[in-house]
């Protein structure tokens, strides 16, 4: 039986990883659901690749650090085959003197940090402590809807109230620093609390990971929380065994065993609207499907503007739509290696580790500015792991998988990239030169992602991958836009469940608190 | 002059062979009309000129305009030098109720708007349902931000298939071309590409026709039709914001200046005068018509929400249709219609026989509003105002104070004041067909 | 050996302002001043006879409204006069203007975009819309929010409450308002960078952000924090003292003296004298030493503790908290004595923003490149430029006919990347800026009767505001408010009793110079009652 002559409760546009979250829990509650997506594969940015034959790798995001376990549970996501290589994945932070840094409190990482730097080793106790305290105080904004604001009784007066409670359980030193953290830039924190020059750029990466801005611009501190409290309800960071593209294998395995319709290569042409209701979608293939209520995970922007379209809206909100930013700042590079690097004082057991290669903050200041000029810097800060240390099916025997996140690469350069690329190649494996002599020699092949590849390939605007940027305007109740928050539209029927939505990430939140609501206005109805 | 309605509509005159000896039919003598005259160089303004490098920016008509003036009494409109008054208010505004009103109407700002889209731009953009609008037909509209409070309203006419002008009091461009995100439309400033007159009073048929455009009382109100005026092409509509049988002619800056000229010279024996800004504003008092900028602020003006207005506050809830289809505000103008208003904005009159000036209005001894447009009817001899009043419910007993000057010293009178329920002059010819008034004069 | 109810350290307008207050409330107040002239870094001097300056501010400093009225410097001498906002100067021989005439400044602004002239309807709105929620936290001292009281709690529950209560959209205006960059708010309202600029340099001079900074927008607002709802819809004003900024402390001055206060020039403390952890007097340069109830400190944060205290009498901590507190110099100052009206070309005679200053030609990547510099320690290479000529409009300020040209140059660094400020140094700049002035002034050198330059090393050494910074700490945003300089001396008490902040190291800081002041005044004023 075709799609279109079966009848639906809804319909969910996009197979990221929210959209399946959606679709799961939507056929959990009992609806009947189909999932439509454009391309031939689910998961979007979250696949497994091939570099070369039987060289396997996570094309682009390479770690799940956000996904709650409690959805992991729900969706039975173990039963259905997910198995995590590594979990609690540790950072360790690169050293062109061989003195690795290892950014955790265990006891045996912080004795080492204490033999170079006492005064740090205190700091980074202090300084995780302090990241913790406040993570934990922002956390109930970060796992539910966002609350609305307006009226005396509202959600969100509710919810600052609670917030002044927590804040000020943190006890005086704590909320201080959190007032003064807020607001700050990452690298005025770390000048302040670290004095290893590796300590200071290490967090600093870790907060502008993804993001357009510099160690020095105010409020990216505001990241680093933000991320930590995200990180609370996980196992931190961890490597699905088999890649990225294993954990949406479970997450479709689980959704069809919810009885979940999946759909795929079926790209919506648009979001059919009936005076102001949403009451389905047609495909590009000129199919009907009508459910009395839509998910889309795809980006809110292109699923208002390009869906929708601005003739149902109010034109201050398609203006604004259209005017948030997006900046993508992040190359991928995926590398199918002879053999594993060899990094001089690494021992074998940290190479499982999440690598940190950063310059010194002056250094990743300037490449940021040469970022915000559309050029090509000398140096990037990169995230580097290399899954198969803990999961060799990924590669043949005695042969590795690297990937490597670029930071602070412009979608533009000045001139074009025509001949930048092996420019930016050239220049990231001689960086990773100094810390593995021998990688050049290593390598197999490998592929290069630049944020327009990423943009075209998983249809990520700007080749930015939150599908609009964690700043301030665009977070919480603002996240896609006000009149957007708590995954509504002012489409009766129409709901946003991706990672545009709040609180964004590979956490799966989104689908989740999507279909939340609109199962319970579903019920209303 | 009531007489003129009694002529049925079937006595077309228009179909009759031109009577020879009153020269009713003949064209437009341009000999002569060539000789008056055109805009000096001094005051050709250019559109990107910085301010402080001239004085005086002026329309197409401003020399001519200047001819008639006997009192030098000007002001500004939209930065264009004006007349306030031409000869005496009382003169222009019996011209106006009695026989015929001309007045350079061309500051008002005006954008073509055309594109595939124009239509469904448009009906997004206004609060009315824009596609009823057929080609050669006006409507009033009001349009709203997100929030359903006014951004300005105006007169959109339908120029053709896919081409549109909006005329309106303020201008717009950037809420006009940020609304035109996702419609292939083009919005297009042609307020200095296009000059506009309005001919309003009983007697405006009958000299446009005097002038060459023939079967002019055809027009039905809110419609529009082009004329051919010896090769000057004129697009005239049956609008006027003055509650009067009247018609607005839009045409080419450089053959303003000779319709003008063609019509004083064709509407002398029918009372034409030329009028300035104080009389148009008088009539639009009486009409009980607000002003944006005056009687209410634009939404994106409006630094305090209480200036701005939604469509019901302003009276104008009959040119909002919440059925039809979406445009700009709808979602919150169908919320905003179960709550009751903030305030409403009130036609009210004053029995006092001369002019006067106030500002506060009074509800029992407190002050409950702002008298924010004030004028004196002649016709009625009644201080007539527009004023914006605190929403309430129950009995009304408005009152003002009013400073009123002897030589140096001062008396403060406090008068009492009533609401108008309707338009104090509602002429029947505003609506009905006028027959051509050759047989009179 | 003196004994004063209050003694106010530093004859800024913080100083001058809070000891005005002090006298007014019927105080016995000593003002002691290290240098000769009053007004700390808006003193003025004649750099040749008869010719007057803003020695280190660009000369259109000014003081809130209800300060102006509360001490009612009117009838002290002072008086206000508004003029049009100020010109730039585009590459190519243009401009663009700021008018205060609302139909005026649409024409200006349609000249470069039909589209902006309207635009700029709702950025002023939205601008004004947010000045009228900052002003109210102008005039009153922050309260400690992480202080473990009562009353702080019900007022936190309360503010939390109120900003809930508040419609989801106006709070997202608020959050674009304060946290995004400049340049992305402006391409919100406006499409052409002349005008863009304009408005990006108008918020952005004197400070270390740059165009794309995020937090940056929220300058937008200073100009627009004394304009009212009821002005006539143009750009905000430039207030010019009569006799120029030092004219501001003479009038402050004179309001002390009035009430029986004394001002001593010339008179360097040196040490605070404490006795049981308590302010009790301090001591000056040449040892005299003077008692009193109250010290208010109208030094930057860090000279008040760093320089005046034993750090052994500090609580443990605290030295270190204070230096973190980031105070870095931004601009240069280049004072210069003219024989005769410069001209600008490119400006139609009789254009009257040109009394409220002139920009030299820059865009928002110069702009942003600069701030970028700036950070590296390198003098800009397309420096921002800001010029007064405060003689247009008070020509009591030279000679007839002559001119005064007071010229601010931001993002200047005050430690460079690869060495120090020598004088070489200082003249290479004072070159760069001088031939940047000539191509918008032709003829403008064979004008200069005298000219001097400063760098922020100088302007440290000279008025001694730590790094040169004019602002006493930099004005990111954790840094102001609350956070200036921390929540506990964000009130202007301090851990030292009877020892009071009052500079622009305080709360609100260069947001309304003269706030800081006559709030910590207040404080004082109701301490010493208390105490009888």
């Amino acid at each position: 039986m075709r799609l279109a002559d079966r009848s639906f409760d809804a319909i969910v546009i996009g197979g990221g990883h929210n959209g399946l979250v959606a679709a799961c829990y939507l056929a959990k509650a009992g609806k009947r659901v189909v999932l439509i997506e454009a391309s031939d594969h689910l998961g979007g940015a979250l696949a497994t690749g091939e570099i070369s034959p039987d060289y396997m790798i996570s094309t682009a995001a390479h770690l799940v650090e956000a996904m709650p376990r409690r959805i992991e549970k729900e969706l039975k996501l173990a039963r259905n085959g997910l198995r995590f290589a590594a979990r609690n994945v540790p950072a360790i932070a690169l050293s062109r003197n061989k003195r690795h840094l290892t950014l955790s409190t265990r006891r045996r990482d912080l004795a080492a940090l204490g033999q170079w730097n006492a005064h740090d080793a205190a700091a980074l106790v202090e300084f995780l402590a302090r990241l913790k305290s406040h993570a934990t105080a922002l956390r109930p904004f970060l796992l539910g809807a966002p609350p609305l604001s307006g009226g005396p009784s509202s959600e969100a007066a509710t919810a600052f109230r609670k917030l002044v409670w927590r804040a000020r359980r943190l006890g005086q030193p704590s909320f201080e620093d959190l007032l003064h953290a807020l607001p700050a830039s990452i690298g005025d924190i770390v000048d302040e609390t670290f004095e290893m020059p590796l300590l200071r750029a290490a967090f600093a990466f870790e907060a502008l990971r993804g993001t357009a801005e510099g160690p020095y611009s105010p409020g990216t501190a505001f990241n680093l929380i933000y991320r930590r409290a995200l990180q609370l309800e996980t196992k931190g960071a961890s490597l699905p065994r088999g890649g990225m593209g294993a954990l949406i294998e479970a997450l479709r395995r689980s959704a069809e065993s919810f009885g979940v319709a999946i759909k795929t290569g079926a790209a919506v042409k648009r979001i059919i609207v009936e005076s102001g209701v949403a009451t389905g979608v047609e495909t590009v293939t000129g199919d009907f499907l009508r459910a009395p209520m839509t998910l889309s995970s795809v980006d809110p922007r292109a699923t208002m503007l390009d869906l929708v379209g601005p003739a149902c809206l109010d034109a201050g909100l398609a203006a604004r739509l259209a005017q948030t930013s997006r900046r993508g700042a992040t190359a991928k590079l995926n590398l199918a290696l002879e053999g594993l690097p060899s990094i001089a004082g690494l021992s074998p057991e940290e190479y499982g580790a999440r690598l940190l290669v950063v310059p010194p903050l002056n250094e990743f200041d300037q490449a940021f500015a040469a970022f915000k000029r559309g050029e090509l810097s000398d140096e990037f800060a990169m995230e580097v792991t290399i899954p198969s240390v803990v999961d060799a099916a990924l590669a043949p025997a005695g042969h590795h998988v690297m990937s490597i996140l670029i930071q602070h690469v412009p979608y533009d350069v000045a001139g074009g990239w025509a001949g930048q690329r092996d420019r930016l190649l050239n220049r990231v494996i001689e960086t990773l030169s100094r810390y593995a002599p021998d990688i050049r020699a290593r390598i197999i092949a490998g592929e290069m992602l630049l944020p327009s590849d990423i943009e075209a390939k998983f249809g990520l605007a700007g080749g930015e991958w939150h599908c609009g940027e964690m700043r301030p305007d665009q977070l919480l109740m603002f996240r896609p836009a006000p009149e957007l928050a708590q995954y509504r539209t002012p489409l009766q029927g129409l709901y946003l469940c991706g990672a545009g939505n709040h609180p964004g990430g590979i956490s799966g939140l989104a689908g989740q608190l999507a279909a939340k609501v609109a199962l319970s206005e579903g019920r209303r109805a | 002059m009531s007489g003129e309605s009694d002529i049925p509509f079937v006595e077309e005159t228009g179909h009759e062979e031109p009577d020879e000896t009153s020269g009713f039919r003949e064209q437009p003598d341009f000999e002569r009309l060539e000789a008056s005259p055109t805009v000096d160089e001094l005051f050709a303004p250019a559109s990107d000129e910085p301010p402080f490098s001239r004085c005086v920016l002026t329309t197409s008509l401003h020399l001519s305009v200047a001819a008639e003036s006997r009192t030098n009494r000007w002001t500004d409109w939209n930065g264009y030098t004006t007349p306030e008054i031409l000869t005496t208010i009382d003169d222009e505004y019996r011209a106006l109720r009695q026989a015929a009103a001309l007045s350079d109407i061309s500051p008002m700002v005006k954008y073509r708007i055309s594109g595939r889209d124009a239509a469904s731009y448009l009906d997004r953009l206004v609060a009315d349902n824009v596609m009823r609008l057929s080609v050669d037909e006006v409507m009033p509209v009001v349009f709203c931000e997100d929030r359903g409070f006014v951004v300005g309203d105006g007169h959109l006419f339908r120029l053709g298939e896919s081409e549109y002008r909006l005329v309106t009091e303020e201008t717009h461009l950037a809420w006009l071309l940020d609304s035109a995100l996702g419609f292939q439309v083009h919005v297009e400033d042609v307020g200095a590409a296009l000059a506009a007159l309005s001919l309003q009073g009983p007697h405006a048929a009958a000299v446009l026709n005097a002038a060459g455009f023939y079967d002019i009382e055809t027009i039905r109100p809110y419609a529009a039709r082009w004329f051919d005026l010896g090769g000057i092409p004129v697009y005239a509509s049956r609008t006027g914001a003055t509650g009067e049988l009247g018609y607005e002619l839009w045409v080419d800056p450089e053959d303003a200046p000779m319709l003008w000229a063609r019509l004083f010279d064709k509407g002398a024996e029918f009372g034409l005068a030329a009028t300035g800004y104080a009389v148009r504003e008088l009539a639009r008092i009486e009409a009980g018509i607000p002003r944006v900028g005056c009687d209410y602020l634009g939404a994106f003006a409006a630094v305090d929400l209480a200036d701005a207005s939604t469509p019901f506050e302003l009276g104008l809830a009959s040119l909002v249709d919440l059925e039809s289809g979406h445009f700009t505000g709808r979602d919150a103008l169908r919320r905003l219609k179960q709550r009751e208003p903030r305030h409403l904005v009130v036609s009210m009159a004053l029995d006092f026989p001369e002019p006067v000036q106030f500002c506060a209005v009074e509800r029992e001894g407190a002050i409950d509003g702002t008298a924010t447009s004030i004028g004196f009817s002649p016709a009625l001899g009644l201080n007539l105002a527009l004023a914006r009043l605190r929403y309430r419910t129950g009995p009304v007993a408005l009152s003002v104070e009013v400073d009123f000057r002897e030589g140096l010293s001062v008396r403060r009178l406090k008068i009492p004041a009533r609401l108008l329920t309707e338009a104090v002059i509602g002429s029947p010819m505003r609506h009905a067909v006028p027959a051509p008034l050759l047989a009179e004069f | 050996m003196e004994r004063h109810d209050a003694i106010i350290i530093g004859g800024g307008l913080n100083g001058l302002t809070a000891a005005a207050y002090l006298a007014r409330s019927g105080a016995r107040v000593l003002l002691l001043e290290r240098n000769a002239a009053l007004g700390g870094a808006d003193a003025s001097y004649e750099i040749v006879p008869g010719f007057n300056i803003s020695r280190y501010n660009l000369g259109a400093s000014t003081l809130p409204a209800r300060i102006v009225s509360e001490l009612d410097l009117a009838s002290h001498g002072l008086r206000f006069i508004r003029v049009d906002g100020g010109v730039s100067l585009l590459d190519g021989g243009g401009y663009i203007a700021s008018y205060r005439d609302g139909a005026v400044h649409r024409r200006e602004l349609a000249r470069h975009s039909l589209k902006d002239a309207d635009g700029w309807t709702r950025f002023r709105r939205d601008i004004l819309r947010g000045a009228q929620q900052l002003r109210p936290l102008l005039a009153g001292p922050m309260s400690d929010p992480t202080r473990r009281s009562f009353s702080t709690l019900r007022r936190l529950l309360k503010t939390a409450s109120r900003w809930g209560a508040r419609d989801v959209g106006e709070l997202h205006e608020l959050t674009r308002l304060w946290t995004l960059p400049c340049a992305d708010f402006l391409d919100d309202y406006f499409s052409s960078d002349a005008v863009k600029t304009r408005l990006a340099a108008d918020a952005l001079a004197g400070t270390s952000l740059g165009p794309r900074a995020p937090t940056g927008a929220r300058h937008l607002l200073g100009a627009f924090i004394d304009e009212t709802m009821g002005a006539s819809g143009g750009a905000p004003a430039r207030v010019l003292a009569i006799g120029g900024s030092s004219a501001i402390a003479r009038a402050l001055g004179a309001v002390i003296e009035a009430h029986g206060g004394t001002i001593r020039t010339e008179a360097e403390v040196t040490d605070v004298l404490l006795r049981e952890g308590s302010a009790r007097g301090v001591v000056l340069a040449n040892g005299e030493e003077i008692q009193a109830r109250a010290i208010l400190s109208d030094l930057d944060l860090k000279r008040t503790f760093l320089a005046l205290f034993p750090w052994s009498a500090l609580p443990e901590g605290f030295v270190e908290r204070v230096g973190r507190f980031s105070m870095r110099g931004l601009s240069a100052k280049i004072n210069i004595a003219l024989d005769s009206a410069p001209e600008f070309p490119a400006v139609p005679a009789g254009c009257p923003a040109l009394l409220g200053g002139l920009r030299l030609a820059t865009s928002l990547d110069e702009m942003d490149r600069a701030s970028d510099d700036w950070r590296d320690g390198i003098p800009p290479r397309v420096p921002l430029i800001d010029m007064l000529i405060p003689t247009l409009a008070d020509p009591s300020l030279a000679p007839h006919g002559r001119h005064v040209l007071s010229v601010a140059v931001h993002y200047v660094p005050e430690t460079l990347h690869d060495g120090v400020w020598t004088g070489e140094r200082r003249d290479e700049l004072t070159d760069l800026v001088v031939a940047r002035i000539a191509e918008a002034s032709p003829g403008i050198r064979d004008r200069i009767v005298a000219l001097e330059t400063l760098t922020p090393p100088d302007i440290e050494s000279e008025v001694g505001m730590t790094s040169g910074d004019l602002s006493h700490g930099e004005t990111t945003l954790d840094q102001m408010f609350f956070n200036r300089p921390s929540p506990a001396l964000s009130g202007y008490e301090t851990p030292i009793r009877n020892l009071y902040l009052c500079s622009q190291s305080v709360h609100p800081g260069p947001l309304g110079i003269g706030h800081a002041g006559a709030n910590a005044a207040a404080l004082v004023a109701a301490s010493l009652r208390r105490r009888g």
